[in-house]
C-alpha cells in the first residue's frame, strides 16, 4: 500500500488503538473486581438490570458484522441486500419471550448446552456442542479478521498486528472480569456505537445527496435498485432466520437472559431489537453511496469504513476507527466469555473435574478465555476469505437448532430423536445448498428441514418431558 | 561484439545500438506489463466478481477498463489507480470484457493491455428466488407464531397459577 494511500497514518491507528485497548482493560479490571465467584465470573450475579442488560444486547448484537458486513451486502446485493441485514434485529425481538421462559425453567442455569443437554439427552448435547463452539469461533474468527482488515484499510497498520492486538486487549480485560467486565464494557460501547452512528449517518448525508446515489446507481449499477433480483430476493429470509439462529442457540446470548433479574430479560431484549434496527440501515447505505463517490472497493467488506473515511475525511477516520474497535471488541469479549463458559461447564467440567469446586471452576474458566483466544489468533493468521464467506458457513448449522430449541423450550412432546436428527439433517442439507447454490440459501434450507424433521418426529412419536428436570439441575427451583 | 570492431564501424554500430536502445519499440519493452491473478475465464449468478491484478515493478498505477465485446470498441475505464483489485457489482446478465495495463507513476506512457477477462454473469432464475423467498416467509411466520402462542399460553397459565 504506497504511502499517503490510507485516511489515517499508522502513527494514529497505533495511538488509537493503545488509547482504546488500554481504556478497555482498566474498566474491564474495575467492573470486574466482583467476579470472584463462579456465578459472578459467568453470568454477572444473575442481577443485572434494564440498562444494563439492553446495553449488552445492543453493543454485543452491532458487531464488526454490522458496520462491516451491511455495506457490504448493499454494495454485493443492493437495497434488499440491505433490508435484508437489518432483519437480524428479529432475532433480538423473538428472542425476548425466550428470554423470559428460560430465566423461569431455569434459575440456575449457565449454558444453552446445558439446556440442550438436560432437554434432549446426551446425543442431542454432542451435536449442539459442536455446531455451538464452531459458530462461536467463525464468529470470532471472522471479526479478529475484521479488525485486521480494518486497521489495515483505515491506518496502514499490518493486518497481522492489528488483528493480534485487538484479541489480546479483550482476551485480557475479559480474562480479568469476566460477564461483570462484559457487560460493563458493553454499556460504554454501546453509548459510543450509538453516537457514532448518528453523528455519521448525518455527515453523509449532508455531503452525498440521496439523489446523488439513487442517480448514479441507476446509471450504473442498476441490478443494486432492481426489486427483480434473484440472489438478493433469497437473501430476505436466509439472513432473517441466520440472525434467529445465531441468537435463539448462543450462549452469547442465553448468559444474557440468565444474568438479568426475574422480569428484565423480555424488555431488555425487545429495546435491544428496536435500537439494533435502524443500525444496519444507515451502514448499509454507506456501501450503496460507493458507487456515487467514485471509491475503488477492492474488498467488499472494507467498504463502509472506507467511504465513511473518505467522505468526512481524518475526522471521519477517527470516529469510524473507534466505532469498529468499540463494536469488535463488545463483540469479541461477549463471545470469549460464552464459549468460555461453555466449555468449562459443559465438556471439561463433566469429563475431567465433576466434583470441582466454584473457585476451581473460576480459575479454569480464565484459563480457557487464554485458550480460546489463541486458537482465534491462529486461525486468524491466514486471512482466507471475504467476511461474508467466512461467517455464513455456520448459517446452516445455527439455522438447525432454531426448531430444536423452541420446541424444547415450549413443546413438551417434542422428542430427543427428533432434535438430533433436525440438527443433524438440517446441517446437513443446508451445508449442500451453501455448496450448490450459494450462501444466501444455505440457513433458510438448513432451518426448513429442521422444522419438518421436529414436527414429524413429534407427530409421529410424541414425547413427555418433565419440566422440572431442567429446574432441577442444581436443586431449589420453582417447578 | 561491437566495443571490439575496428575503428569507423565500430563507432557507427555503437551509434546504431544506441539510437534503436531509444527507439520507441524498445522502450515499449520497457513498460511495465500487468496481468491478471486469476482465470481468465470467470462467472457469478449473484452479479458481483472481484478482479485482482499486478504488474512488474512496485508502486505502478493501474488502469482497468471493460467493454461488452473483446474489440473493447465502447470501453468504460472502471477503474484508475494504484490499487491492485477491484470490486464490481450490480451486473446484469450478459457478457463483459474487462484488461488492464499499468504504468510508471512519473511516466505518461502506459504498458501493454494484459490478457483479457471474459466474465459471464447469469443471475439465479427467479422462480427458484421467490420460491425460497415464499418458503423463508412461511417458517418465520411459524416460529412468530409458535413462540408468540406458546409465550403468552405460559404467562396466562402462570397468572392463573398465582
Amino acid at each position: 500500500m504506497p504511502e499517503g494511500s490510507t485516511v489515517l497514518s499508522a502513527r494514529a491507528g497505533y495511538a488509537l488503538l493503545g488509547v482504546f485497548g488500554v481504556m478497555w482493560i482498566a474498566l474491564g479490571m474495575y467492573w470486574g473486581r466482583r467476579a470472584r465467584s463462579l456465578d459472578g465470573f459467568m453470568v454477572a450475579g444473575r442481577n443485572v438490570g434494564l440498562a444494563l442488560g439492553t446495553a449488552t444486547a445492543v453493543a454485543t448484537w452491532i458487531t464488526s458484522n454490522t458496520t462491516m458486513l451491511a455495506p457490504q451486502f448493499a454494495l454485493q446485493l443492493g437495497v434488499w441486500g440491505m433490508l435484508a441485514y437489518s432483519t437480524a434485529s428479529f432475532g433480538l425481538l423473538l428472542f425476548a419471550p425466550l428470554a423470559r421462559r428460560i430465566r423461569q425453567a431455569m434459575p440456575h442455569g449457565y449454558t444453552s448446552v446445558e439446556f440442550i443437554r438436560l432437554r434432549y439427552g446426551r446425543a442431542a448435547y454432542v451435536v449442539f456442542l459442536i455446531i455451538s463452539l464452531f459458530y462461536g469461533l467463525t464468529w470470532m474468527v471472522s471479526m479478529g479478521m475484521a479488525g485486521g482488515i480494518l486497521l489495515e484499510a483505515l491506518a496502514g497498520i499490518p493486518y497481522h498486528y492489528g488483528m493480534s492486538v485487538i484479541l489480546l486487549v479483550c482476551v485480557v480485560y475479559t480474562l480479568f472480569g469476566g460477564l461483570y467486565a462484559v457487560i460493563g464494557t458493553d454499556f460504554v460501547q454501546s453509548v459510543i456505537i450509538l453516537l457514532g452512528v448518528v453523528v455519521v449517518a448525518v455527515a453523509i448525508l449532508s455531503r452525498v445527496p440521496l439523489t446523488e446515489v439513487y442517480g448514479n446507481l441507476r446509471a450504473n449499477r442498476p441490478a443494486l435498485l432492481n426489486v427483480f433480483f434473484p440472489a438478493a430476493i433469497m437473501a430476505v429470509f436466509n439472513n432473517l432466520l441466520f440472525g434467529i439462529g445465531e441468537i435463539f442457540h448462543s450462549n452469547v446470548w442465553w448468559s444474557r437472559a440468565f444474568a438479568m433479574r426475574e422480569g428484565v430479560g423480555m424488555k431488555a431484549y425487545l429495546l435491544a431489537g428496536f435500537i439494533w434496527l435502524p443500525i444496519p440501515v444507515v451502514a448499509g447505505f454507506l456501501g450503496l453511496a460507493a458507487p456515487a463517490i467514485g471509491i475503488n472497493v477492492t474488498r467488499p467488506d472494507v467498504v463502509g469504513p472506507l467511504v465513511a473515511a473518505n467522505l468526512l475525511g481524518y475526522a471521519g477516520g477517527v470516529l469510524v476507527f473507534i466505532v469498529v474497535f468499540c463494536s469488535l471488541a463488545s463483540s469479541i469479549d461477549s463471545l470469549l466469555a460464552a464459549t468460555s463458559d461453555v466449555v468449562t461447564k459443559e465438556v471439561l467440567q463433566p469429563l475431567l473435574m465433576p466434583n470441582a469446586s466454584d473457585a476451581r471452576l473460576r480459575k479454569v474458566a480464565s484459563l480457557v478465555i487464554v485458550a480460546v483466544g489463541l486458537i482465534t489468533w491462529a486461525i486468524c493468521l491466514p486471512k482466507m476469505g471475504t467476511l461474508a464467506t467466512v461467517l455464513f458457513f455456520a448459517g446452516p448449522l445455527v439455522g438447525s437448532t432454531i426448531w430444536p430449541i423452541i420446541a424444547g423450550l415450549f413443546w413438551k412432546r417434542s422428542n430427543r430423536a427428533g432434535a438430533v436428527l433436525a440438527m443433524l439433517l438440517g446441517s446437513g442439507v443446508g451445508l449442500l445448498a451453501y455448496v450448490q447454490i450459494g450462501w444466501y440459501t444455505a440457513t433458510l434450507i438448513g432451518t426448513a428441514v429442521s422444522f419438518v424433521t421436529v414436527v414429524g418426529t413429534t407427530l409421529l412419536r410424541p414425547g413427555s418431558f418433565d419440566w422440572r428436570t431442567l429446574a432441577a439441575e442444581r436443586g431449589a427451583a420453582k417447578a | 561484439m561491437m566495443t571490439t570492431s575496428p575503428g569507423g564501424v565500430g563507432l557507427i554500430l555503437a551509434g546504431l545500438a544506441a539510437f534503436t536502445a531509444g527507439s520507441p519499440g524498445s522502450r515499449a519493452e520497457q513498460l511495465p506489463r500487468a496481468a491478471f491473478q486469476h482465470g481468465l475465464e470467470l462467472s457469478t449468478s449473484e452479479g458481483h466478481v472481484t478482479l485482482g491484478w499486478g504488474g512488474e515493478g512496485a508502486g505502478l498505477v493501474y488502469e482497468l477498463q471493460s467493454a461488452a465485446g473483446p474489440d473493447f470498441a465502447e470501453p468504460t475505464v472502471e477503474y484508475q489507480g494504484w490499487d491492485e483489485a477491484s470490486f464490481l457489482s450490480g451486473l446484469a446478465d450478459g457478457r463483459y470484457f474487462l484488461r488492464v495495463r499499468a504504468r510508471r507513476p512519473q511516466e505518461a506512457a502506459w504498458g501493454p493491455w494484459s490478457d483479457t477477462v471474459e466474465l459471464v454473469c447469469e443471475h439465479h432464475s427467479l422462480t427458484l428466488a421467490w420460491a425460497l423467498f415464499a418458503c423463508g416467509g412461511v417458517l418465520f411466520l411459524l416460529i412468530v407464531l409458535f413462540v408468540g402462542v406458546n409465550a403468552r399460553f405460559l404467562e396466562r397459565f402462570e397468572s392463573s397459577d398465582a
